[in-house]
């Protein structure tokens, strides 16, 4: 079942909102910034730790496999197709004949001949397809952890955040964007255990859709859609009934909002929280991170050999693990009590 | 509120779902809305909220006016804070991941002030006892849980109507009462109007200061709780608990409590003036079908059956009960190997259930399944009991003789999602007995039934197969239990705790007694449901005598409760014998 957020009493989890939201922000800078595959694979492991310690490794491991598999399509694409770099890699492949003109691509180029009536249409590069360069591939793996790393940092706001502290922080200005995400949550567990139960039904029916040949099975319940639809509509239209009758779209608006509008106070009283200390500590590594972005640390070309890690690599990676275990650092300096 | 010359049709439908309803109901009163499945209770508590025609849509004429505000000119949202309502099903209704957001959520859009918000979560909370589940989520809540949510949420906006569909059909007799007990509450100490959809009468039949009773969209009886019984009486008798049924001598004095009842018991039997029925149902059990041997079964670290044995032989008639959550739908589900053992086996006529496929092993047990509407898909509900059946075994006959006991004949032609609820759960009930299994596992089959069709299930699972069929029911309605079972286990504790004969099991349990024990606990020791007693005075006239099911009807004994064999007086020296024995035949 895919993972979605269920409350946990431990320190990441317990990080208030606001920090959260700067962490995710500044988190997403850096590695938009940094291009440096040692440094950003150090990230990655920073940002483990936050999730082991926020009782969500599994559930990041379950979305790191779906993610994974994109990344390895996205690398071998761009590594085939890309013609960047000096250093060859796999230059052997420019004499294989599974590319060569007397393979399959003369059948392409006769069928394209019919089509298009042109003689040649497709002209052999050779580079085009078999050039792999170093440079490819530390482009390669530098981007599939930068979206590894971005996807993290959702994945770990979305699985620590309860949706509906986020309704009432986002209050009237996207109460309604906030509040579907509420329900989202809410229902997809419904949903799944509905789409159980539809198959579960149907097969004590003596329909055979529990069949060996797994192709066969997920083709035997594609019909299951229109009932979990049907059952589905028929809830949303008894929840939107529920929420009408407790007062959902009154003219009056919720109790927050009105408050908010009539106290007129400029300042209010906020409670500090040493696990806020994320918000205290993230702007000092984030300008620290800027600074060196400055001084050139990071300015390497995504094309290059040079993988090697110098004093400046090493205080931008030292950085880069700083900011993204940011959670990890201020839950342990917190103790996780407030 | 003031119903007047409300009619109301669902778009696209060729029938009015209300018929010219006309209804006054008083500040404080306690109404009990009764009737036949489809006789249009949901929709007339739907028009009452003002959702019928607001979100509804359809053909509406007359007028609901409530405090003066017509709900034809105004949305349920604008009734949120003078009405409340609590629909059936809890899952439905919940819109927040945490208990305390959910009750928050009503109370921030009536414009409650922050302070009040804060006091009004605490003690609603509190009322319906969940105040340690405050912040729980919502989705790993159990389904007694969230019916007692969606209760503190509706509460918690303190309105000064309540109206309720069926709020307790998915409860343990525990938490049922529970809920009821606020209403009653809420009812007496608060002054609330409270308007309750129920069919297992025999749980709130004593809170109700009035019965209003709805069959295909008209009121047929609208009365006072006393007035009402008469005539329920005169008119069949179908729609009373089985308590009611122990009248005083001079047949006036009619019980809606145990304990009224137990007084009119008493002094019947210190003045000899006993007489009862009884029925033995036919126990003919035959070879094994089903077996599970030392059984285990987990969902994920939480284990819900350990070591678990059973047989399940031909012609038995089982009733599963145990409380929420004691894994009574996990045990059907093995049987007919939807789930798999974690250890043990479970074989279905030899069928080890981990070598089958379920849709192989559905040919022999068949599964109905809490929630009817997973079942339908189809256009049409001819087509959807037919699904199953291949058209070279298809017993025209036999397909007429189940739709007729479900009396389904008039809505084949139906959109099965046109239905309500009840219907739907006779459809379902319907498509399973199409495939002649052997053994049926159904999972409370009769909510949303009233008595009358419960009835007949219980008399089709009994005279299925010429009595060979072989049935387990997992149900809170121990009413049904002693008109159906020949066995009861009670679950819990992840194994049996008990099994055997109703009369053996029922009256010793402290949760599980039918009202009829209840109320001859120490005097005589029987009183299932088909124990009736009454004293000898109070006769039925012709005219009184109940006219459905008459080929089971008896001289002087109410259909509903049709005995099969027999009205026999007895002295009180028979006691020890009944005692003794356990049957009374």
């Amino acid at each position: 079942m895919i993972p979605i957020y269920s409350p946990k009493n431990n320190s990441i989890h317990s990080i208030p909102l606001g920090s959260k939201c700067i962490y995710a922000g500044g988190a997403l800078v850096s590695v938009m910034i940094i291009n440096h595959p040692v440094i950003l694979a150090a990230g990655l492991l920073s940002i483990a730790m936050v999730f082991w310690r926020a009782g969500e490794i599994m559930n990041w491991l379950w979305y790191l496999k779906v993610f994974l598999v994109l990344g390895v399509v996205y690398f071998a694409i761009s590594v085939l197709v890309s013609q960047q770099g000096e250093t060859t890699l796999y230059e052997a492949l420019m004499q294989n004949s599974y590319f060569h003109e007397e393979s399959w691509l003369p059948f392409l180029n006769q069928f394209l001949k019919r089509v298009t009536g042109n003689v040649n249409p497709i002209v052999i590069d050779e580079g085009i397809f078999s050039i792999i360069t170093i440079e490819e591939v530390v482009f390669g793996i530098s981007f599939v952890l930068k979206l590894l790393l971005s996807l993290s940092i959702f994945i770990l706001f979305s699985l620590t955040v309860h949706p509906d502290n986020l309704l009432r922080r986002l209050g009237r200005r996207a109460v309604r964007s906030a509040l579907a995400l509420s329900i989202a949550v809410r229902l997809f567990p419904t949903l799944i255990k509905d789409a159980n139960d539809i198959y579960e039904a149907y097969v004590s029916r003596g329909i055979p859709l529990d069949q060996r040949n797994s192709f066969l099975r997920w083709i035997r319940r594609i019909p299951l859609m229109i009932p979990l639809l049907a059952n589905s509509l028929e809830r949303t239209n008894t929840l939107a009934e529920s929420m009408e009758c407790r007062g959902f779209g009154r003219q009056l608006g919720p109790t927050t909002v009105l408050k908010k509008r009539k106290s007129g106070h400029f300042f209010r009283s906020i409670e500090f929280s040493s696990l806020s200390m994320v918000t205290i500590i993230l702007p000092c590594i984030f300008l620290l991170l800027l600074l060196t972005q400055l001084g050139g640390w990071g300015m390497k070309s995504s094309y290059t050999v040079d993988m090697g890690v110098g004093s400046n690599e090493a205080v931008l990676g030292i950085l880069l693990i700083l900011m993204m275990g940011a959670p990890m650092v201020s839950s342990v300096l917190g103790g996780g009590g407030n | 509120m003031k119903i007047t010359g409300l009619s109301y049709r669902y778009p696209g439908q060729a029938k009015d779902a209300l018929k010219r309803i006309d209804m006054t109901v008083h500040e404080g009163e306690f109404i009990l809305l009764m009737g036949p499945s489809g006789g249009g209770k949901s929709t007339l508590l739907r028009a009452l909220t003002g959702a019928i025609p607001h979100l509804y849509g359809g053909e509406i004429s007359g007028d609901v006016i409530i405090y003066g505000r017509n709900t034809r000119n105004h949305g349920p949202k604008e009734f949120a804070d003078l009405l409340g309502m609590v629909f059936q099903d809890p899952e439905a209704q919940l819109v927040m991941t945490s208990p305390e957001n959910e009750v928050r959520f009503g109370l921030e859009n009536i414009g409650v002030e922050n302070g009040g918000i804060e006091r009004r979560i605490e003690e609603s909370l509190e009322i319906t006892n969940i105040g340690n589940f405050r912040k729980k989520f919502i989705p790993e809540m159990s389904g007694g849980e969230k019916q007692k949510l969606a209760m503190a949420s509706i509460i918690a906006m303190d309105t000064n109507i309540l109206l309720l569909d069926e709020p307790t059909s998915q409860l343990d007799p525990k938490s049922a009462e529970e809920i009821l007990s606020i209403l009653r509450k809420f009812n007496e100490e608060r002054g609330v109007t409270i308007i309750l959809v129920e069919h297992r009468l025999e749980r709130c039949f004593r809170f109700a200061d009035r019965a209003v009773f709805l069959k295909d969209g008209e009121i047929v009886l609208d009365d006072r709780m006393d007035d009402y019984i008469v005539k329920a009486r005169k008119s069949g008798g179908i729609f009373l608990p089985p308590i009611t049924y122990l009248s005083g001598t001079r047949g006036n004095e009619v019980p809606t409590t145990v304990k009224e009842a137990r007084k009119i018991v008493h002094n019947a039997l210190l003045n000899n003036e006993l007489s009862y029925v009884s029925r033995s149902i036919p126990f003919q059990t035959g070879r094994n079908l089903i077996h599970l041997s030392n059984v285990d079964f987990s969902y994920g670290n939480s284990k819900v059956l350990s070591g678990l044995d059973l047989r399940i032989r031909e012609g038995e008639k089982i009733a599963l009960v145990g409380r929420n959550g004691a894994g009574k739908s996990t045990l059907l589900k093995l049987m007919n190997g939807i789930l798999k053992p974690d250890q043990g086996r479970v074989t279905v006529n030899g069928m080890d259930t981990r070598r089958h496929p379920t849709s192989k092993l559905a040919k022999i047990c068949g599964y109905l399944s809490q929630n009817p509407s997973d079942y339908l898909h189809q256009k049409t509900v001819e087509k959807e009991i037919f699904l199953g059946v291949a058209k070279s075994d298809v017993d025209l006959s036999y397909m007429a003789w189940i739709i007729e006991s479900l009396s389904l004949e008039e809505h084949l032609d139906t959109y099965p999602r046109d239905i309500s609820a009840g219907e739907r759960e006779r459809v379902a009930l319907a498509s399973i007995l199409a495939l002649r299994p052997k053994v049926l596992a159904l999972d409370e089959p009769t909510r949303g039934m009233d008595y009358t069709q419960k009835d007949i299930l219980a008399r089709m699972l009994n005279e299925e197969g010429k009595g060979k069929l072989a049935s387990i029911v997992a149900t809170h309605d121990v009413e049904f239990i002693t008109a159906y079972a020949n066995r009861v286990i009670i679950l819990g504790n992840g194994n049996i705790l008990a099994d055997g004969p109703p009369k053996k099991v029922l009256p010793g349990s402290l949760l599980f007694s039918p009202q009829v024990n209840l109320a001859t606990r120490g005097f005589l020791e029987l009183g299932l449901r088909e124990d009736i007693i009454r004293p000898r005075e109070l006769k039925w006239s012709s005219k009184e005598k109940p006219t459905g099911h008459s080929r089971h009807s008896q001289k002087g004994v109410p259909s509903a409760i049709a005995p099969r064999t027999g009205i026999r007086s007895r002295k009180r020296g028979q006691e020890n014998a009944v005692r003794n024995g356990g049957s009374i035949v």
